[in-house]
């Protein structure tokens, strides 16, 4: 067969890939070249700005946001959730508060937050991490609904230790619900926090992204969105897809 | 290990909407355990098997009356190991793991888990996880497990329904093996009388609910014994022609 390449996973995201790549080159010389740079215009940027120094520095900022606020996030969003999921009357009580966060827009709280905790970086956090906290708490909330109790008498009947009832007995039945709410989380939060450095922060790849905006320089947005977006394609593929295998381990050994 | 005495004032399930629905599971029940018996309960499906031995656990904390081990110990201090209807394994941790799970740090320097899989004939499977065993295999996994702890107390709650009748056979085998070379007292409950039989030391019926004591039978059969003994049928017709409806929960 003259497909039969095509079997082959990786084949096809090449083949994928590079019709993206000439679908855009035939559209940028077709269309202005000013609005729509062609790839290797960008590759070009992208070179240049990485060599002096200053996208590293954006990049790494940015980055560091994105790291901080998903920790706070996750952390914060994986307590109530486990609360909100084994107490009902603790869920009544907080369950009319969490609607209400998850449905304030994120330009919303990233404003209040500026407005209340000032142009700093705590309010930075503070912003983004709310934005994403009532998404986690959901997801694990229903996973923590789902817990079998079965498994946690075994433990109680042997006298386990209770952080080890935690992390051996009553942790791994919710890895599926915290690896589904970290993937969704980090996408969304790094998209939220270039949002929050447009508005209120001198460095960072959104404030850059506004900077290169005033400027119209198309080619620097592009540089500076897929030097991005390669840094979340490495964080999944070398962080939460070996965290997700070894988690299911026990599945497809 | 210490004689057990059971007494259970009352148990009762509310029905908060309705107190005339409510169940009365558990009256009046009196039982003594002798240490390092082997004593079966047999008791008509529905009444209260498992709810007593949740109340005798500890996994239900809502005791009325008094369980005591020894002269005055609780079954807080004591170690206690439980063998449920299904093996309750963590799909998580292969077999070695699954076993050494509910030791504690002290227990686990000298480990005799391998040296128990291994006579269950599962050294092959150390590295094993849940889902690739069968039922049976699980059950025999769930049964090291219990005695790994060298508990003081074991308590089986029918552990080997639903399984097919050779494989159960050889789960019997293998637990009056363990219990010989490492022994414990055992409560142990099922709805077979040849099983009963076939494992104890002593057989207790009980009643439909509220759960007691109707009748108690020791059976005077030396050990090893036979799987397919006649002596087994024969101890079972005499029980059974002595009062019919036994089975029943009904003298």
């Amino acid at each position: 067969m003259v497909f039969s390449f095509l079997n082959n996973n990786f084949s096809i995201k090449a083949v994928s890939f590079f019709s993206l790549l000439i679908i855009w080159n035939f559209s940028s010389q077709y269309f202005n070249i000013e609005t729509l740079p062609s790839p290797y215009i960008v590759l070009v940027t992208l070179q240049e700005e990485l060599l002096n120094g200053e996208m590293l520095y954006h990049l790494g900022i940015t980055l560091y946001r994105v790291l901080v606020s998903f920790s706070v996030a996750m952390l914060i969003g994986v307590f109530f959730g486990i609360l909100m999921g084994n107490n009902k009357n603790i869920n009544n009580i907080l369950d009319a508060w969490n609607i209400i966060f998850l449905n304030i827009p994120a330009l919303v709280l990233i404003i209040l937050s500026y407005v209340w905790f000032g142009l700093t970086e705590l309010a930075a956090i503070i912003a983004v991490s709310l934005n994403k906290i009532p998404n986690v708490i959901v997801t694990i909330r229903e996973g923590a609904k789902t817990i079998d109790k079965q498994l946690l008498e075994v433990a109680s009947i042997y006298k386990v230790k209770k952080v080890k009832r935690f992390f051996v007995f009553y942790l791994p039945q919710l890895y599926p619900y915290l690896i589904a709410s970290a993937r969704g989380g980090i996408s969304l939060i790094w998209k939220i926090v270039l949002v929050v450095e447009l508005l209120g922060r001198s460095n960072g790849v959104g404030f850059k992204l506004h900077e290169f905006f005033q400027f119209f320089d198309i080619a620097a947005i592009l540089a500076y969105t897929f030097a991005f977006v390669l840094i979340m394609i490495t964080i999944e593929n070398f962080i939460f897809l070996p965290l997700d295998r070894k988690a299911n381990k026990w599945r497809n050994s | 290990m210490q004689d057990i005495s059971i007494y259970i004032n009352k148990k009762i399930f509310l029905n908060p909407k309705e107190k005339s629905l409510s169940h009365l599971a558990i009256d009046k029940f009196k039982l003594f355990i002798p240490k390092g018996e082997f004593c079966s309960i047999i008791g008509p499906s529905g009444c209260g098997k498992t709810t007593l031995l949740n109340l005798i656990s500890g996994l239900d904390n809502s005791l009325n009356g008094a369980i005591n081990f020894g002269k005055n110990k609780s079954i807080n201090s004591i170690k206690l190991a439980y063998m449920f209807q299904t093996p309750r394994l963590l799909p998580w941790l292969n077999v070695i793991e699954n076993v050494e799970v509910v030791l504690s740090n002290e227990q686990k320097k000298m480990s005799i888990s391998k040296d128990i899989l291994s006579m269950m004939g599962l050294e092959k499977f150390f590295k094993y996880y849940p889902n690739k065993l069968s039922g049976g295999m699980q059950r025999r996994v769930a049964l090291a497990r219990s005695f790994a702890t060298e508990p003081e107390l074991l308590i089986l709650d029918e552990p080997f329904i639903s399984l097919d009748e050779p494989i159960a056979d050889m789960l019997r085998e293998m637990l009056i093996k363990l219990w010989t070379k490492q022994p414990t007292t055992i409560i142990f409950v099922t709805h077979d009388l040849n099983e009963a039989i076939y494992l104890s030391d002593r057989v207790v019926f009980l009643s439909k609910a509220p759960a007691k004591v109707i009748k108690e039978v020791n059976i005077n059969f030396s050990r090893p014994r036979g799987l397919k003994s006649n002596k087994i049928s024969i101890i079972k017709n005499k029980i059974i022609s002595e009062s019919k409806f036994i089975l029943k929960g009904e003298l």
